[in-house]
């Protein structure tokens, strides 16, 4: 199955940021991106979700022109990737990648500014990226996070419109995760784009308002985190509590599969929560405690890949 | 061009900041000289040299054969750590900023080159105070300065090693590099004293030009258009084919 949905977005103005056509990419006997077709537009947080080996990597490289597509073809601001890159419009922070040795945070950061021709700030960047106090010390001698911290100030240093994120979280800490992410917002919040790869399901639903779904190197569902659990889920339950209901009308309201009586409280199994509520108020506005639930990330993300391979 | 002096700026601060660059680049080849010069060691050696192209007398051809000898360590230097950036990943977050691979390696070679001047003015410097080295005062500019000029090619290559090789590879490559540079190149050994097959591959290395343009800026002569060709196409071989290496950082 392949989940799609209508492309066009709220916030998506001017010309795509990102499109990838029909990209395939191979190595040796793996196809690690299998006819990968994808727009994104401006503004958009789009997250590129996927199990360990899925492909996301191998995106990424083909989206920055880190690697060249067997097949298909790839577009960075309308223009070829490397094109895009040299102009100064992305910003990236690679899986894994390493800094230099015996330079000081406020130096590297100083080079990276130094290449593009529009650069933020210098205590912009070091604020962002909560990077002042330790901006004069080497950076080999930074502790994981702040290595990771330097990683991101150096991805937005050059102020570029497409932020490209490969697994930044993977190394953090649960709170050092969440402040990384007002960080990111912090930067994105004028109309720039995101584009981040991660495995992790509460990542994308939390931080993106676009997920990209892949396993295998292929397209696998692309809609909003809501969208794409609904579609792998199919559905969602409403339940409340209510006295002298009859479970005949409830079974009647539009888009209820199922009705389930346990104890106080009713609860309703519907592909459509939205209808299914406001028809449910209409006819019984005693309703108390309403409370909807989408069925995990966890369980959309394995069913969607189960049906996939 | 900002981006140049950007990357070039930053290498430079960083390389001229660590103890052990500065020892090897501009320590070991003063130390040689000193060594060769306390024992008289290849005494004999310089004198066949230089009689046999230039006349010079023995102290000055020692002291052109160790410069030339600074040229070739303080110029291939940076190989193996530049492998090593490779494998960190550094490089290859460089390719996704705006840095030019030309730029990049342009700006790789230019602070090797600021190591290269310092490692063959010292070698000169210590032969001027130990020794009599019978040379005018311009004379001592030019056989320090275009020897300097001359180490670019050789500059290039460690670039090109640094980045085409694998880390432990480098580190091989930049041995049998130094090696070859150093002996058959000809700087203390006369290539005339050289098998015709070895030397036909001697006459055409950097080293070998680099000696060359230090024997005849000493002599007063004018520089050999063979060496300015063997420099110029090295540079420009070695050079392009560094840029297109950077191009290819990809693999970690």
């Amino acid at each position: 199955m392949r989940t799609k949905f209508d492309g066009s977005r709220a916030g998506a103005t001017g010309g795509p940021v990102v499109t990838f056509d029909r990209v395939t990419r191979r190595y040796g006997d793996v196809t690690a991106v299998d006819d990968l077709s994808l727009v994104i537009g401006r503004g958009e947080t789009v997250a590129l979700l996927g199990p360990n080996g899925a492909g996301k990597t191998t995106a990424i490289e083909v989206l920055l022109g880190l690697a060249r597509p067997d097949a298909g073809a790839v577009g960075l601001f309308a223009g070829a990737p490397v094109d895009a890159v040299a102009r100064g419009r992305v910003g990236a922070m690679l899986q894994d990648a390493g800094l230099p040795q015996g330079v000081t945070v406020a130096e590297l950061v100083g080079l990276i500014r130094g290449l593009y021709t529009d650069p933020l700030p210098v205590t912009d960047v070091l604020r962002l990226a909560d990077l002042v106090d330790v901006a004069d010390r080497q950076v080999h001698r930074l502790s994981g996070g702040q290595r990771q911290r330097v990683r991101l100030a150096l991805a937005f240093a050059g102020n570029p419109d497409l932020l490209v994120l490969d697994e930044p979280t993977a190394a953090l800490d649960v709170e050092a995760r969440r402040g990384f992410w007002d960080r990111v917002r912090a930067y994105v919040s004028q109309g720039r784009t995101v584009l981040f790869a991660t495995h992790r399901l509460e990542e994308a639903d939390a931080v993106a308002d676009r997920i990209v779904m892949i396993a295998n190197g292929r397209l696998v569902a692309d809609g909003t985190p809501d969208d794409v659990k609904a579609a792998a889920s199919g559905r969602s339950t409403v339940s409340f509590a209510a006295d002298g209901l009859p479970e005949r009308v409830l079974a009647s309201l539009p888009a209820v599969d199922a009705v389930e009586a346990g104890g106080l409280r009713l609860t309703l199994l519907t592909t459509d929560p939205d209808q299914t509520v406001r028809a449910l108020l209409q006819r019984a506005p005693q309703v108390r405690d309403l409370e909807v639930a989408r069925s995990g990330m966890e369980e959309a993300f394995l069913r969607l890949i189960q049906e996939e391979t | 061009m900002n981006s140049y002096v950007a990357y070039a700026w930053l290498e430079a601060k960083r390389q001229w900041r660590s103890r052990d660059i500065l020892i090897f680049r501009l320590g070991i080849p003063v130390a040689i000289y000193l060594v060769l010069r306390s024992t008289n060691a290849g005494d004999q050696d310089m004198t066949t040299a230089s009689s046999g192209l230039a006349g010079l007398p023995s102290e000055t051809a020692r002291m052109l054969a160790v410069a030339a000898l600074a040229s070739v360590i303080s110029g291939l230097a940076a190989g193996p750590a530049l492998a090593d950036e490779r494998a960190s990943g550094w490089l290859r977050q460089l390719r996704v900023t705006p840095l030019r691979p030309g730029a990049a390696v342009t700006a790789k070679i230019a602070v090797a080159m600021s190591f290269a001047l310092p490692a063959i003015a010292l070698v000169a410097a210590a032969a001027g105070i130990t020794e009599r080295v019978d040379l005018g005062a311009v004379q001592w500019v030019e056989v320090v300065g275009l020897m300097w000029l001359a180490t670019t090619p050789i500059t290039a290559i460690a670039t090109l090693v640094g980045l085409a090789f694998a880390t432990e590879v480098a580190q091989a490559a930049h041995t049998l590099t130094w090696v070859i540079l150093w002996l058959l190149g000809g700087i203390f050994t006369p290539l005339s004293n050289m098998p015709d097959a070895v030397a036909a591959i001697g006459e055409r290395l950097p080293s070998n030009a680099v000696i060359n343009v230090g024997w005849a800026t000493a002599s007063g002569d004018p520089i050999p258009a063979s060496a300015i060709a063997v420099l110029t196409a090295w540079t420009l071989g070695a050079g392009g084919l560094a840029a297109l290496a950077w191009r290819r950082v990809i693999s970690r």
